[in-house]
């Protein structure tokens, strides 16, 4: 007898992977460095998924499993391409020495930020993903799991391999990495004006 | 250091609801879901092939010319022309799921007889609808146009999942070198639905749903082998 909808890993996909297909190819947007290479690993990613289904033991909620797929890909792809992304090391501990300049003294604008929500609102999203962009790929991978897809701590550490603690204290040093970043360019545009004193 | 914590500070809070909306921008995946279909139908096709071989085993010689046909039918409508019926799979799993969402105005009717009475009113030399299993239950048809030909497309339910099956004339479907008997193959699985199409004396139907392949396939194999007078469908 064939399979019920329900135990078909066929229609199991079509119902649980599929959906999450908005969800990676934005991740996978803001990790490639450009549309094509982002939907050539969405896809890898699904044929996986799809060739794994039988693998698939994660309740309802694909999201956390597939994005452990695409982040292994995004990986082999670094690896394959001797390319190594372009900034921490995979098991970097941010209690570590920092390499990045601008993370050893991350949130020096934190005090200037008045009216955060404000603020905040005139970037429009270019601006966001742009300021995402240059910001480490484990950190980067971390805000866009914790802040942007909303998967909890446990999710996230889950999807990266690091403990639950590495990825709280990566979502607080990413955001305010991110806040240095996009103060800057609000500086540039004249949004806001540096303090008189203490400014960086 | 405050890390993120259950109350992260207002600054991480801002940013955090701030990023949240990245996600409400909707990407355009239409491209990639085409591409994906593709690499997907590709990467099923040869359980496609093996699944009716096993089956229709036990059915003697009948299933040993189906199966033939099946895979020179395969070869033969990659090379069917863009406007034959078989390069509209898109379309046809588009129109199921528009008739499944009550988008596209359509017939009610109660039976395949009504269906039928239907279709003919519309169009007069409309090819014989199949002989559905029993246990379906007819809820709706239409008459549509794919790649400009006529198709009739009867909407039912069976073991409650809904199914549409597309009937057109074999000759709108074209597949001129093949020998004039009956033909069947799975197409692929376009969106949700899984497809599977036939070909029956000068008949072309295509039968769409979320049933598994094989029930699917059954099913389909159901209609070719039922006689038309099962249906008890007055003649028009």
């Amino acid at each position: 007898m064939a399979n019920r909808p329900d135990h078909d890993p066929n229609h199991r996909f079509e119902r649980l992977v599929w959906p999450c297909l908005q969800t990676l190819l934005r991740v996978a947007r803001h990790m490639c460095r450009n549309d094509h290479e982002a939907e050539d690993l969405v896809q890898e990613t699904m044929l996986k998924a799809l060739r794994s289904m039988h693998q698939f033991d994660h309740g309802e909620d694909a999201k956390p499993w597939l994005l452990t797929i695409q982040r292994n890909l995004f990986i082999d792809r670094c690896r394959a391409a001797e390319r190594r992304p372009p900034t921490v090391p995979l098991n970097e501990s941010l209690d570590g020495p920092a390499d990045d300049p601008s993370r050893a003294d991350a949130g020096r604008f934190d005090a200037q930020w008045a009216h955060p929500e404000q603020l905040l609102e005139r970037f429009g999203n270019p601006d966001m993903v742009a300021a995402l962009k240059l910001l480490p790929v484990e950190i980067r991978w971390t805000l866009l799991l914790v802040d942007v897809e909303q998967l909890d701590h446990a999710q996230a550490a889950q999807v990266l391999g690091v403990p639950v603690g590495t990825i709280k204290s990566r979502a607080h040093r990413g955001r305010q990495m991110l806040r240095d970043r996009l103060f800057q360019l609000a500086l540039q545009r004249g949004w806001v004006h540096p303090l008189s004193e203490g400014s960086p | 250091m405050s890390v993120d914590g259950p109350n992260p500070g207002p600054l991480d809070r801002a940013t955090r609801r701030r990023l949240a909306r990245l996600a409400a921008d909707r990407i355009d995946t239409a491209g990639l879901e085409q591409r994906l279909r593709r690499a997907i139908a590709a990467e099923r096709a040869p359980v496609a092939i093996r699944f009716p071989f096993r089956v229709w085993t036990a059915w003697g010689s009948l299933a040993a010319a189906v199966a033939v046909a099946f895979v020179v039918l395969i070869l033969a409508t990659s090379r069917q022309p863009d406007s034959s019926l078989f390069a509209a799979p898109d379309e046809l799993a588009q129109l199921h799921e528009d008739l499944v969402q009550g988008r596209i105005p359509t017939v009610s009717v109660a039976s395949l007889d009504e269906a039928r009475l239907a279709i003919e009113r519309a169009w007069r030399d409309a090819p014989e609808l199949p002989a559905l299993p029993p246990d379906q239950r007819v809820t709706c048809c239409c008459l549509r146009q794919v790649k400009g030909r006529h198709v009739a497309c009867v909407h039912f339910i069976y073991e409650g999942t809904p199914i549409t099956v597309f009937v057109a004339h074999a000759k709108d479907a074209p597949a001129s070198d093949l020998p004039d008997e009956d033909r069947l193959f799975i197409s692929r699985c376009v969106a949700n639905v899984n497809m599977v199409v036939a070909q029956h004396r000068d008949r072309w139907l295509c039968f769409v749903g979320e049933l598994p392949e094989i029930e699917l396939i059954q099913l389909a194999q159901t209609t070719l082998t039922q006689p038309a007078s099962t249906t008890d469908a007055p003649k028009g």
